[in-house]
């Protein structure tokens, strides 16, 4: 019986209204999650796959042992996987009577996975007609050309193997991303290898395994893969050294914690409508009580009220979530044409999740005390002043705390930004107490509207207190992301200024620095600093002689060295991305010192006065470890892991790094730089340069997509708010037309009342805002705080307009309807 | 209902609630006791207790001590679902403000109580005391398109739908004009009479409470008269 009750109840209170707007919030809630959360993870996956082009596979397996069949065998047949075989060694080439040292990289067929590898049958990169890779053949990188004096089609020697020169290679989608090319690279493929006989017990041979193919699969694959590897084994990190990683990282939590303040936001708007909903029908449930309904039935009537609409909100939340996924995987498609969307069901469980905790912990509770109403009550007068209760008040910390772990993953982060939530709420209630108090004795004397406005906001000030906490958050929020998108693209545009050097030369010896400078000269080309490079091998530390290679046996009994030779340089100033940790730079006349890298000191327990030696050419040069340094990586300059006191290197021969801006419509002059200078190498950042301006790009849509959902939960609360005072307002409003008001004299109290509390959101969002804009200049950007002075306008202005248009928007109605009207509304309750 | 037996029996009653400044009793010890099929006013002017006092006897309320019976259980023992089974069982209301659900329609607003009893013919049953009530022609209109008579007409039929062995009737007619008020004490007095119910009147009206067997004069919570009206005089 109670069931056709319900449903004939629930359809009447869908046409009043009043579920809708718990439904709209519910809906919002859950529609930003599973959006939210799908973008992010679409944004991610975009990028990824971005950076697997950079690394020819989604994922790269790296050994120092020959390859391991049963992988290729597993990962092939278990999880359908598609495979790639890649070796890199360093080698002789001879022409003739010419040789050179090259990095060979010899590739299976299937080899790249992804991005693309372009090869030209010619000696230049700018033309020619492209080739593939066949067994017999080998291509070059253009200087290598020069330094063997060969042409394509020639004959080249590499161990025992004679191969042919195919030409040249134009793009090679894994090629080493850090500016420091080494020795000319070469890749021949992998059925040549046997050829040369250069593989033999000792040989200094780099293996990787190429895996790539759906996301789920190639987890599935690591994880057991994982119990499996040898110390010879290990995975390679996709985005080190790269400026994506960070910007990538960075931009994640930043579009996750901006939209979970929104999420929350709508939250509250679920608790004020369900609090109102509860509270409006404390005398229909009284009634109900007393014609004889036990509170069982009560709860199944309303507690089907409540499953109605969250199925509802629920099920609408996921398909338009699911829409707005579905359209940024589309707008990808447009900037990536190869890019594959993947389904993933955490969105959806994320937003089921959420709306579960929303409507248990906001919106259940009040329902829950509804149901607890005393039949009684049928005899009182209802209360028409809209009260949250306290317990509604804990269940609502607890429900936005729990969103905070959710969403963020993070306990220590969650626990942080609810206590600083949580503060700030109860700074903002106790400052605005104490405006509203301070304002009584000069409104005393002025005219009626201010008047009225001010003793409503006084009255109302519990409630006006949690209009004001959720509008100082909202208005708070909105600034912050509009000031930190600024700040956020302003920071990775200095990372890349413009006309910071994109092209970075390297391999330039002393003679061709005055050819180079002559040549910038002409060009009116910007040279960068020059960096000299010395390639050098750690040998020991303390004297302990260090282990080239780590196999599983000795691992323990020795020290594990670095493994390849390192570039070093020797500078008397400390690089501009650098930041000391430990230690002091070289002073004047510094002798035998040596800054280290912090990451690079920890993996070889380096500490302050360790001594390292280095074996440079055949001789040893020692330096003490003066200094352990942070290099900012994601900088595109010359990064150095070691860095020794001027002293010590300038007898050895150098080569130097020097880089210049060259904007792209002089790419031209390249191909006259490799003519005159030939053994120089140019690497270009174009790529990345452009990879970090699309993050910038998504995640800016990103941004938008966040401040129209807050902005939407706002108003939200508001139009909650204001529909919970409803009441209160009508009566008192029936009550000031009887007596005689006016109706230019209510419009302005009103106007005024919400112009007020606007002003107070805005201004109290604006501290926040310049105060959390410090914070994040100072620690995370690591900027001097340059005060935002439009933010001290926009924040009020923005708090004013936005309130006092929803409220007005929502009361106007109210104003309209005649006294008699109005009072006998208030009369029939 | 010839014979005259006990319907509700209160045994020094007495109410007082809890305030910031301290307790304040509104009932001082409260005994009564009202036959089956009798009805009783119960009067008095605003703020005597008259209000609380119905609150106890109907069960919508426990008392602070004392004991109150109606259809031979004990109110006082009972939980709040309990005394909600045995008012959906025995027990009607009139308010003085209607009490209608405004998203309910007139006849749905009388079904409602039988519904919640399980009575199967509510529907039939609605019908006919709209009939009586004079309302066929309103079934389908909410309570805000009906006026104060109409509304106060619909709130008695949904009293008489369950056809209660007790009616509880509060100020009935003091929300409405004089004229529509006689037509509704009229009605009140017609159906009750002609379902043979037992009636507790609470009222501040002289006049509505000589229509009553008896009248309980209320001050300060305190019974200060009872009168017993010849049945000549009652009508």
């Amino acid at each position: 019986m109670w069931a056709s009750i319900a449903w004939r109840l629930f359809w009447r209170e869908l046409r009043r209204g009043e579920l809708w707007v718990i439904a709209f919030a519910l809906f919002l809630a859950v529609g930003s999650v599973v959006s939210l959360s799908g973008i992010t993870e679409g944004v991610k996956s975009a990028l990824l796959q971005r950076s697997a082009q950079f690394n020819a596979a989604d994922k790269v397996l790296r050994s120092t042992q020959p390859f391991d069949e049963q992988l290729f065998a597993l990962a092939e047949q278990q999880y359908q996987l598609s495979t790639a075989r890649q070796m890199q060694f360093d080698s002789m080439l001879f022409a003739g009577d010419a040789m050179q040292l090259a990095t060979i990289k010899a590739v299976s067929s299937s080899y790249p996975l992804r991005g693309d590898l372009v090869l030209y049958r010619s000696e230049l990169i700018t033309a020619g007609e492209t080739a593939m890779l066949s067994p017999g053949q080998v291509f070059f990188e253009a200087r290598l050309f020069d330094l063997l004096g060969v042409n394509v089609g020639d004959e080249v020697e590499l161990g025992l193997a004679k191969l042919q020169v195919g030409g040249v290679i134009v793009n090679e989608p894994d090629a080493p991303l850090s500016v420091f090319g080494g020795s000319p690279r070469v890749i021949m493929h992998l059925d040549d290898v046997p050829s040369t006989d250069i593989v033999q017990p000792g040989s200094r041979i780099g293996y990787r395994y190429l895996f790539a193919g759906d996301t789920a699969a190639l987890a599935q694959f690591e994880t057991e893969v994982n119990d499996t590897l040898s110390v010879h084994q290990r995975w390679q990190k996709m985005d080190r050294e790269s400026a994506i990683g960070g910007a990538l990282e960075r931009a994640e939590r930043f579009l996750l914690l901006a939209g979970l303040l929104g999420i929350v936001l709508a939250a509250c708007a679920a608790a004020v409508a369900a609090s109102r909903y509860s509270q409006r029908h404390t005398q229909a449930v009284a009634i109900i009580k007393a014609l004889g309904a036990t509170t069982a039935q009560i709860r199944l009537i309303y507690g089907s009220h409540l499953l109605l609409v969250v199925l509802f909100s629920l099920l609408c939340g996921l398909v338009a979530g699911q829409l707005a996924i579905g359209a940024v995987q589309w707008g990808i498609n447009l900037y990536m044409p190869d890019y594959r969307a993947e389904f993933s069901i955490r969105p959806l469980w994320l937003g089921t999740l959420t709306c579960v905790i929303c409507a248990l912990l906001f919106a259940a509770r009040p329902m829950w005390r509804l149901s607890n109403t005393a039949a009684i009550e049928v005899l009182k007068q209802p209360a028409a002043q809209f009260v949250l209760d306290k317990l509604q008040w804990v269940t609502g910390a607890a429900a936005i705390w729990a969103l905070m772990w959710l969403f963020s993953g993070e306990l220590v982060l969650s626990i942080g930004l609810f206590l600083l939530c949580a503060g700030f709420a109860a700074l903002l209630i106790a400052t605005a107490a104490v405006i509203v108090r301070l304002v009584k004795p000069a409104a005393a004397g002025q005219a009626s509207a201010p008047k009225l406005a001010i003793a409503n906001l006084r009255r109302r000030l519990w409630a006006n207190s949690f209009q004001l906490i959720t509008f100082s958050l909202a208005i708070f929020l909105a600034l912050l992301l509009y000031f930190l998108r600024a700040e956020l693209i302003g920071q990775w545009q200095r990372q890349i200024p413009q006309g910071a050097p994109n092209q970075f030369l390297v391999n330039i010896n002393q003679q061709q620095r005055t050819v180079l400078n002559n040549f910038a000269d002409e060009q009116q080309l910007q040279l960068d600093q020059y960096y000299p490079v010395v390639r050098g091998r750690l040998v020991s530390i303390n004297d302990e002689q260090l282990q080239q290679e780590a196999t599983k046996e000795d691992r323990s009994q020795q020290r594990v060295g670095v493994g390849r030779e390192l570039n070093l340089t020797w500078l008397s100033a400390l690089p501009k991305n650098n930041q000391l940790l430990q230690g002091n730079w070289f002073t004047e006349g510094a002798t035998a010192q040596v800054s280290v890298e912090e990451e690079i000191a920890e993996r070889l327990e380096l500490k302050l006065g360790d001594s390292l030696a280095f074996s440079i050419g055949g001789q040893q040069v020692s330096a003490v470890v003066s200094s352990i340094r942070k290099v900012d990586w994601n900088s595109l300059q010359p990064n150095f892991y070691m860095i020794l006191s001027p002293d010590l290197l300038a007898d050895f021969p150098a080569t130097y790094i020097t880089a210049f801006y060259l904007p792209p419509e002089r790419n031209q002059l390249l191909n006259q730089l490799a003519r005159m200078l030939p053994t120089v190498s140019v690497i270009s950042v174009d790529n990345i340069i452009a990879q970090v301006n699309d993050i910038i790009d998504q995640v800016t849509v990103a941004l938008s997509f966040i401040l129209l959902i807050i902005c939407l939960a706002a108003a939200l609360v508001l139009v909650a708010q204001v529909q919970a005072t409803l009441e209160q307002r009508e009566q008192e409003l029936a009550i000031l037309r009887t007596l005689g008001a006016r109706y230019a004299l209510l419009r302005n109290a009103l106007l005024l009342e919400f112009a007020l509390l606007g002003a107070m959101a805005g201004g109290f969002a604006t501290i926040l805002a310049e105060l959390m804009l410090l914070l994040v200049q100072q620690r995370v950007f690591e900027l001097p705080f340059t005060p935002h002075y439009s933010l001290w306008w926009m924040g009020p202005t923005l708090g004013i307009s936005m309130v006092t248009l929803l409220g007005w928007w929502q009361l106007r109605r109210l104003l309209s309807i005649p006294g008699a009207q109005l009072m006998r509304r208030v009369l029939q309750g | 209902m010839n014979t005259p037996e006990v319907h509700i029996n209160a045994v020094r009653l007495a109410k007082s609630v809890k305030l910031t400044e301290g307790s304040l009793t509104i009932l001082h010890d409260i005994s009564l006791t009202i036959n089956r099929g009798e009805t009783v006013a119960i009067v008095g002017a605003s703020g005597s207790g008259k209000s609380t006092l119905l609150s106890l006897l109907a069960g919508l309320d426990v008392p602070s001590s004392g004991e109150v019976y109606l259809a031979g259980q004990a109110l006082h023992r009972l939980s709040e679902d309990e005394r909600a089974a045995i008012r959906a069982e025995h027990v009607g209301f009139v308010f003085q403000s209607f009490l209608l659900l405004p998203s309910l329609t007139a006849i749905e607003n009388i079904t409602l109580p039988a519904e919640l009893a399980g009575v199967k013919d509510a529907r039939e049953r609605a019908l006919t005391l709209l009939a009586q009530v004079g309302l066929s022609e309103r079934a389908d209109f909410y309570p805000t398109q009906l006026s104060g008579g109409e509304q106060q007409r619909v709130a008695i039929a949904r009293a008489f739908i369950t056809r209660p062995a007790v009616l509880f009737a509060d100020e009935p007619s003091a929300n409405l004009d004089a004229a529509t008020g006689q037509k509704i004490e009229d009605l009140l007095f017609r159906l009750n009479a002609e379902q043979g119910t037992t009636l507790v009147l609470v009222t501040h009206n002289d006049e509505l409470a000589k229509r009553c067997q008896r009248q309980y004069r209320m001050q300060a919570g305190r019974f200060i008269d009872t009168t017993t009206q010849d049945l000549a005089d009652v009508g």
